[in-house]
């Protein structure tokens, strides 16, 4: 099949971005969808959007919260993990000196 | 992660892609005939810039010269993993093949036409009136406000009409039309995209042509072939299940 040939009087990358930005299928997972504070659905939006200030006009921002995109987020999981990570540290060493108390 | 340009069928794997975003090379995943085009990406590669956004189009646009049923996907579509995208096709399946079958063989093509309410009739009339009279401000504020309605509907009545015009003008050659009408900066933005048959885009072009002869009086811009971004606006959610659930 041959390449198809641009003939339009005007086709700019404005008209790009309007038509990549604007149309053509959405693919999503993992963004939750509450309805009546029951999880409904857990899917994903992963667009990005060509101006984030323009976005975050429209209230959209939830990458700031996506540890997939936003450095920031990522910190923040890392740092929940970690602390999980030490709570659950604590609750073995604990553990430990109960049995290590009890012992022979 | 997999950063997904379109879904086609029918396609041959082949090197004459050109490459994705970021440099990356373009392959096939496919299921069943159909094809999701994809590279792989780093997230925070995924930029919305001008180099981006025209390395996505060139990737679809190429894709449509090797298949005859291309899907666009809106720039920025990232998908976890390849069994995340198999699983995709597998479960939207009868929802892609009916659509993939809605586009084979066609292309978008894109009129735009800009009216320019300085030339309507509403506009002269108001002006002559406020000449005239001798308003107090609040009557100058309701006039502007009633004068700009007018204007509004004039222009949108112009729109109507010529869509009708060209719709007409060119019937035998398109199967679907989306009309969209914009107001920027007291004008409005007529935006017409037909659905039409690859056989038929110079017949298309011929009548579009002569179309313009019969309205030189307005500016109309031809843009296109383009892949059929404005008939495949749907919304597909991926499976949290795996491949092995599908069958």
């Amino acid at each position: 099949m041959q390449q198809i040939a641009h003939t339009g009087e005007a086709s700019s990358l404005a008209d790009v971005l309007e038509r990549i930005l604007d149309k053509g299928i959405v693919i999503a997972g993992d963004i939750k969808i509450k309805l009546c504070d029951i999880e409904l659905l857990t899917i994903n939006i992963r667009l990005i959007i060509a101006s984030v200030d323009r976005a975050k006009e429209m209230g959209i921002d939830w990458w700031e919260s996506n540890p997939f995109l936003s450095s920031m987020a990522r910190k923040r999981e890392e740092r929940r993990i970690m602390e999980e990570k030490d709570a659950e540290l604590e609750v073995l060493k604990r553990r430990i000196e109960q049995i290590e108390g009890v012992g022979p | 992660m997999k950063y997904v340009y379109c879904l086609t069928s029918d396609v041959e794997p082949t090197d004459g892609l050109p490459p994705g975003l970021g440099g990356t090379k373009v392959y096939w995943i496919s299921f069943g005939g159909i094809s999701a085009l994809v590279s792989d990406i780093d997230p925070e590669h995924v930029v919305g810039n001008a180099q981006n956004a025209l390395a996505h189009h060139e990737v679809v646009q190429a894709a449509l010269g090797l298949s005859p049923s291309v899907i666009p996907c809106r720039f920025g579509t990232l998908v976890a993993n390849e069994e995340k995208i198999l699983s995709l096709l597998g479960v939207h399946y009868a929802c892609l093949e009916a659509n993939l079958a809605r586009v084979r063989g066609k292309v978008e093509v894109g009129v735009e036409v800009i009216f320019d309410g300085i030339a309507t009739t509403a506009l002269r009339q108001r002006e002559a009136e406020r000449a005239e009279e001798n308003l107090t401000p609040g009557e100058e504020y309701l006039l502007a406000k009633r004068q700009r309605y007018e204007v509004n509907r004039e222009l949108k009545e112009q729109a109507e009409r010529l869509g009708r015009a060209l719709n007409e003008a060119t019937a035998l050659f398109w199967t679907e039309v989306k009309t969209q009408k914009r107001f920027i900066n007291g004008r409005l933005l007529l935006n017409l995209c037909y659905l039409v048959d690859r056989e038929r885009l110079s017949s298309f072009q011929y009548a579009y042509q002569q179309f313009k002869r019969r309205w030189s009086r307005v500016k109309l811009l031809y843009t296109g072939p383009w892949p059929p971004y404005s008939f495949t606006e749907f919304f597909l959610p991926v499976p949290r299940f795996s491949l092995d659930k599908i069958a």
